[in-house]
């Protein structure tokens, strides 16, 4: 057990303080940072760019496959830094890195050469397309169609909930290949380039401010090449894949991660999992919105005990997300932050329903935003009610839940 | 927007060495064998078992904690954290955390008399954690079954000796509650005086909300042990109650909430080892979510349980008890929220 405070070398605070934060100063402003809450990409592409050209998305990988040669803590100084500034801003960059580790453990020789320098130059990004209109919680009940045609595959179907599909160059999509087989097992992952005909992207707007999307496939051609492992077991290759999504903590990363020498030092510089930043930050944000306004019987709001005693709530259960591991804290960091961003706005009033453009919003719409944004937090990447089923059952040893047998 | 010093950075290592792993391991082992639930119910309604205390004393759970210049075997309150967990567990009907409390409260200053007998465990000694004014009398903690009590009256730091027996007062039951007036009991020693008497009593707190933290994480644990037997083992419309949702994913709720509190409970104790000066808020929020947790799980087992829960045949309703009876002795537990506020905002203006 080991909560001390760490002090990294002068050297590290110099590659900091003298790289990491006038780039993100120059290329990660508030004005950027403002339209991709407005828009809500999930990335931006010019971003990625300029990362790539440093070697910073792949910050450890050596210099000929595109990297920086960064040691671990120094990569974890840019990510985190990132993770800061951006907060939960940048989803896809974290599904991005999803699909390029199962090219990499997967892909074909052509499809590695196809996409991995790309995606180290930040040139090419890659989306998800798991859900679909009648398949969300239950994958496996994928209807998109994939038939082999020689070397080629025609897929039919349609993807929604893909997040960056609108800017990205690919998606990783499931598609049925197999229908007699039983549902987990004629199922086959692809990675599907999408500025191509037989493609349609239709956007879907949310009530977290972020923009997904539609993807509707008619008769799309795709190459053998772009197969992710063996014909009818993506279901087995896409669940290591959906397992790290779980965690929801692979913006910061990838797989490179594991090459640290320590690595306390490596998750305390790379920031927070779950969604802790986005209650933390709405904490400060009405502590100090609760500084400097007056209640209507004239006491400073932070003075006022009521006001106080809801707030130390809030801080406990900040707390608490901190404190509790995966998988029981992907589930409890998504209940707090639905019910506190809900007391949050409550206590702010009629300034909490402030937008980011009005002077008067407690910093800059943030209460008002996270209230929206948190009834999401429960439902993508496996919605918090699948995550009860997982613990009930494997942490638990209660027995299996009767849903599952039909099917 | 730039900065030029970074956040501080702190490590977040939970995991326990084997020496941690061993302790609470032989600590598990030790209440399973030596507190089946048919000691705590035959203690009960005093709540307190000399037999079993004895062997508390014997496999050294009094001392452990003690400061080896003390006579203790200077354990770390880390470990004192871990066995707690597995006493509470099991309900032990002994008066170990209030009792190890004031004994290292004894041992933080000059020695006292009988300071052995207490350390060995012979005498009992017990907390009285809410301060007192002369003329006021308050529940305490094991005062049905202690011989002396550490507390604090009219700003004096005191051990008393409770030379009449204070009777059990009737309360929810599961603990050994008296009514206490400290300022009225003849054998008084003024311990410390002053900002001595304040920094060791605001000490010996920090400690009793820790233990007490502990001990109900544990008691949330015990709860949902059985419950999650229960609902295996009970069939309802032909298959067992825990395959349906409404029942698992409540009791799902329960041990996502034991995670989070133990390990709020093992940082606390981890700061006020290692950094006291920044340690009250970690134990203020332990103790909050720990009397919460504790709130929650026995509850839930009682609602799982259906009817059978509702019944004294169940032992729930020993949890459910104890999960009141061992923190309210301090106040309203939600009151600790005006403390976190304090801690972590400023106090009022």
């Amino acid at each position: 057990m080991d909560f001390s405070e760490i002090t990294l070398p002068d050297d590290d605070l110099a590659f900091w303080r003298d790289e990491v934060v006038p780039f993100y100063d120059e290329h990660l402003g508030s004005d950027i940072l403002e339209r991709e809450r407005r828009e809500g990409n999930g990335y931006v592409p010019e971003l990625e760019v300029e990362l790539g050209k440093r070697g910073w998305l792949e910050p450890t990988a050596p210099r000929d496959r595109g990297g920086a040669d960064l040691d671990p803590v120094r990569a974890a100084l840019v990510l985190g830094e990132e993770a800061r500034r951006a907060g939960v801003l940048f989803p896809v960059k974290g599904s991005h890195q999803l699909v390029m580790e199962v090219v990499r453990r997967f892909g074909s020789p052509e499809l590695q050469e196809e996409v991995l320098a790309g995606s180290a130059a930040g040139t090419i990004k890659c989306c998800l397309g798991y859900t679909e209109p009648d398949c969300g919680s239950d994958a496996a009940a994928v209807t998109t169609r994939a038939i082999r045609d020689g070397s080629d595959w025609t897929v039919n179907g349609q993807k929604m909930f893909s997040t960056g599909a609108h800017l990205c160059q690919y998606a990783m999509i499931t598609a049925r290949t197999n229908p007699e087989a039983p549902k987990h097992r004629g199922i086959t992952l692809f990675l599907v380039p999408l500025d191509q005909p037989g493609v349609e992207r239709q956007g879907i707007d949310t009530l977290g401010g972020e923009r997904t999307n539609f993807i509707y496939f008619d008769e799309a051609v795709i190459p053998d090449t772009n197969r992710l492992g063996p014909v009818d077991e993506g279901w087995q290759v896409a669940s290591g894949a959906l397992a790290s999504e779980h965690g929801m903590d692979t913006a910061h990363g990838g797989f490179e991660r594991t090459r640290t020498a320590d690595p306390d030092v490596f998750a305390a510089v790379s920031g927070a999992s779950n969604w802790t930043g986005v209650l933390e930050v709405a904490l400060d944000v009405a502590v100090e919105w609760a500084r400097v306004t007056t209640l209507d019987d004239g006491t400073l709001a932070i003075d006022d005990p009521i006001v106080r005693t809801r707030l130390a709530r809030i801080a406990v259960d900040n707390a608490v997300i901190d404190a509790t591991p995966s998988p029981f804290g992907r589930v409890v960091s998504s209940d707090l932050l639905i019910r506190d961003t809900a007391e949050l706005i409550d206590l702010c009033g009629p300034a909490g329903l402030l937008g980011s453009s009005d002077p008067a919003s407690p910093g800059h719409g943030m209460i008002e935003w996270a209230h929206r944004f948190a009834q999401g937090t429960s439902i993508y990447g496996g919605t918090t009610d699948i995550q009860r089923n997982l613990i009930a059952e494997h942490y638990m040893g209660l027995p299996r839940h009767r849903g599952a047998i039909r099917s | 927007m730039s900065e030029t010093t970074l956040p501080a950075l702190r490590r977040s290592h939970y995991s326990l060495d084997d020496v941690q792993t061993e302790l609470r391991d032989t600590m598990a082992q030790f209440f399973e064998r030596e507190c089946p639930t048919t000691v705590v119910r035959d203690a009960d309604p005093l709540g307190f078992d000399p037999k079993l205390w004895a062997k508390v004393r014997e496999v050294g759970l009094v001392s452990m904690s003690v400061p080896e210049s003390a006579g203790g075997d200077g354990a770390g309150l880390v470990e004192l954290v871990l066995a707690l967990e597995e006493s509470g567990r099991r309900l032990a009907p002994v008066p170990l955390v209030e009792h190890v409390v004031a004994v290292r409260a004894l041992a933080a200053g000059d020695p006292v008399s009988e300071l052995d007998a207490y350390l060995g465990g012979e005498r009992i000694v017990t907390f009285a954690p809410r301060q007192q004014r002369s003329g006021e009398a308050h529940l305490v903690p094991n005062a049905a079954v202690a011989d002396a009590v550490v507390g604090m009256v009219d700003g004096d730091l005191v051990l008393v000796d409770l030379d009449t027996p204070v009777s059990p007062a009737d309360t929810i039951g599961g603990s050994p509650l008296g009514w206490c007036e400290l300022g009225a009991q003849t054998s008084r020693t003024v311990v410390a005086r002053g900002s001595e008497a304040r920094a060791r009593f605001d000490r010996a707190l920090l400690e009793w909300k820790l233990a007490t933290a502990a001990a109900l994480v544990g008691l949330a644990r015990g709860a949902l042990d059985i419950t999650v037997q229960y609902a295996n083992e009970r069939f309802a419309f032909g298959v067992p109650i825990g395959t349906f949702q409404a029942l698992s994913h409540p009791l799902a709720d329960v041990r996502i909430a034991i995670e989070g509190s133990r390990r709020l409970v093992w940082r606390a104790a981890w700061y006020l080892e290692h950094e006291p000066e920044v340690a009250p808020l970690h134990i203020s929020i332990a103790y909050v979510r720990a009397c919460e947790t504790a709130t929650f799980a026995p509850s839930q087992g009682i609602h799982t349980q259906g009817g059978f829960g509702f019944t004294l045949e169940s032992d729930l309703h020993l949890h459910f008890r104890r999960a009141k009876a061992w923190p309210l002795v301090a106040g309203d537990p939600s009151a600790e929220l005006l403390t976190v506020a304090d801690l972590a905002f400023g106090p009022r203006a």
